[in-house]
C-alpha cells in the first residue's frame, strides 16, 4: 500500500467515522431526553443477545468481529453497514447474555394476580352464600 | 426500576396481603358455614303441625324461595363460566342448567289449581332438599370456578418457571450470583405443583356429591365434603401465592443483575 492510497483510505474512514458519529448522535437524543426524564431506557434496537449467540456474544461490544457479535458499536469494521444495523447498547457495561428482560413475566403476573383475586373472591363467596339461606 | 412500576408492586403487594388476610379469615370462618346444616333452622320451614301455613302461604313462599334459587343459578353460571377449567365433563355446569327449569316445573306444580295442602307441603320441601341450591350447588360451582382459576394460574406460573430458569442460567453462566432466584424457583415449581394437586382435588371432593333430599346422612357427608374441599383450596391459594412472590423474587434478582 503507498502512502496517497493510505492517506485516502484514511480519510475515507475519518468520514464514514464522522457520519457514524452524526448517526448515532441522533439515535440517542430521544434516549436522553428519557433519561433525563425519569423514562425507561430504550432497549437495544438490535435483536436480544439470545437471538443472535446468545451468552456466547458476552464481550463482542468492545470487540466487534463482524458476523455473530450481538452489539458492534464502538469500532465500525466497514463504512456503513455495521453502524447503520448496529445495537445501541443502553448500558455498555452490562456484560452480554444478562440483558433480558422480565417485562413478560411481569405481564404473565399481573394476571397471576387477577386470577389469585378471583380465587379468593371464589373462596369467600361460596360459604358465605351457601350460608345465606339455611333451608338450603 | 421506575417510580411507577416500584409503585405497582407496592399496591400489588398490599392487595395481595389482603387477599391473604381475607383467606386466613375465612379459614377461621370456616367451622361456622358447616354450622348450619346441623342447625335447627336448617329444615324447609313447613310446621309439621296441625297449624302451619295454609296452602296459599306455601305457594307464595314456594315462589319466593325458587325465585330466589334461580337469581342465585345465575350468579354460579356466571362464576362458573369465568373460570370452566376444571369442570372439564360439565357436571356442575349441567346440573346449574338443569336445577332452573325443574325448579321452575315444581314451581308451576305448586302453583296450580289442584294442588292440595299435603302435596304443597311435600312439594315445598323438595325445593329445598331435592336440590340444595345453596348447600350442594354453591359450594360446588364455587369450588369449581375457585379451581378454574388455580389451575390457569399454575398454568403461567409453570411456564414462567421455565422461562426464569433459563434466564437464571444465563445469568449465571455469566458470573452472576443467582443462588437466591434458584431457591426462589425450586420453591416456586414445588408450590405449583402442590396447588395444583390440592385444587384437583377439591374439585374431585365436591364435583360427584348430590343433594340429600331429607336423608340425614347423605346431608353430613355433603357437608363434610364441603368443608374437606375448602381446606384444599385454602392451601392451594396459599401455594400460589407464595409461588406468586417466588416469581416476583426472581424478577428482582434477574433486575438487579441488569437493571
Amino acid at each position: 500500500m503507498n502512502s496517497a492510497t493510505s492517506i485516502h483510505q484514511s480519510q475515507s474512514a475519518t468520514g464514514a467515522q464522522s457520519r457514524a458519529i452524526r448517526l448515532i448522535a441522533t439515535l440517542l437524543a430521544p434516549a436522553a431526553l428519557l433519561c433525563a426524564c425519569g423514562g425507561r431506557t430504550p432497549a437495544p434496537a438490535g435483536p436480544p443477545a439470545s437471538a443472535a449467540g446468545g451468552p456466547a456474544a458476552a464481550g463482542a461490544s468492545s470487540t466487534p468481529s463482524g458476523a455473530g457479535s450481538a452489539v458492534a458499536v464502538s469500532t465500525p469494521s466497514t463504512a456503513d453497514g455495521p453502524i447503520l444495523g448496529a445495537a445501541v447498547p443502553s448500558t455498555p457495561a452490562a456484560p452480554a447474555g444478562l440483558t433480558q428482560r422480565t417485562d413478560d413475566i411481569e405481564a404473565d403476573l399481573a394476571q397471576v394476580f387477577t386470577h389469585l383475586s378471583s380465587a379468593g373472591h371464589d373462596l369467600q363467596a361460596g360459604p358465605a352464600e351457601a350460608a345465606s339461606d339455611p333451608r338450603g | 426500576m421506575s417510580t411507577r412500576t416500584h409503585r405497582l408492586t407496592r399496591t400489588t403487594g398490599l392487595a395481595l396481603s389482603t387477599i391473604l388476610a381475607a383467606g386466613a379469615t375465612l379459614a377461621l370462618a370456616t367451622p361456622a358455614f358447616a354450622s348450619p346444616l346441623s342447625s335447627p333452622n336448617n329444615s324447609s320451614g313447613v310446621s309439621g303441625t296441625g297449624t302451619g301455613p295454609t296452602l296459599a302461604e306455601l305457594q307464595a313462599k314456594g315462589a319466593a324461595a325458587i325465585s330466589q334459587r334461580e337469581a342465585q343459578l345465575t350468579t354460579l353460571a356466571g362464576r362458573l363460566a369465568a373460570a370452566p377449567g376444571c369442570d372439564a365433563q360439565g357436571a356442575v355446569g349441567a346440573e346449574i342448567s338443569n336445577d332452573g327449569p325443574a325448579l321452575r316445573a315444581l314451581g308451576a306444580k305448586l302453583a296450580a289449581a289442584g294442588e292440595t295442602l299435603a302435596q304443597a307441603r311435600v312439594d315445598y320441601a323438595a325445593i329445598f332438599t331435592n336440590y340444595r341450591v345453596y348447600l350442594v350447588v354453591t359450594p360446588q360451582a364455587s369450588t369449581t370456578a375457585a379451581c378454574g382459576h388455580i389451575e390457569m394460574v399454575a398454568a403461567i406460573l409453570t411456564g414462567d418457571e421455565a422461562t426464569l430458569g433459563a434466564r437464571v442460567a444465563a445469568a449465571r453462566s455469566a458470573g452472576a450470583n443467582m443462588s437466591g432466584a434458584q431457591a426462589a424457583l425450586q420453591d416456586m415449581a414445588a408450590k405449583v405443583a402442590d396447588a395444583t394437586a390440592h385444587g384437583n382435588q377439591a374439585y374431585s371432593t365436591l364435583a360427584s356429591i348430590v343433594p340429600d333430599k331429607g336423608d340425614k346422612a347423605i346431608e353430613a357427608s355433603n357437608a363434610e365434603a364441603v368443608v374437606t374441599a375448602h381446606a384444599d383450596l385454602v392451601t392451594a391459594h396459599a401455594d400460589l401465592s407464595a409461588a406468586y412472590q417466588d416469581a416476583r423474587t426472581v424478577v428482582a434478582a434477574l433486575k438487579a443483575v441488569h437493571p
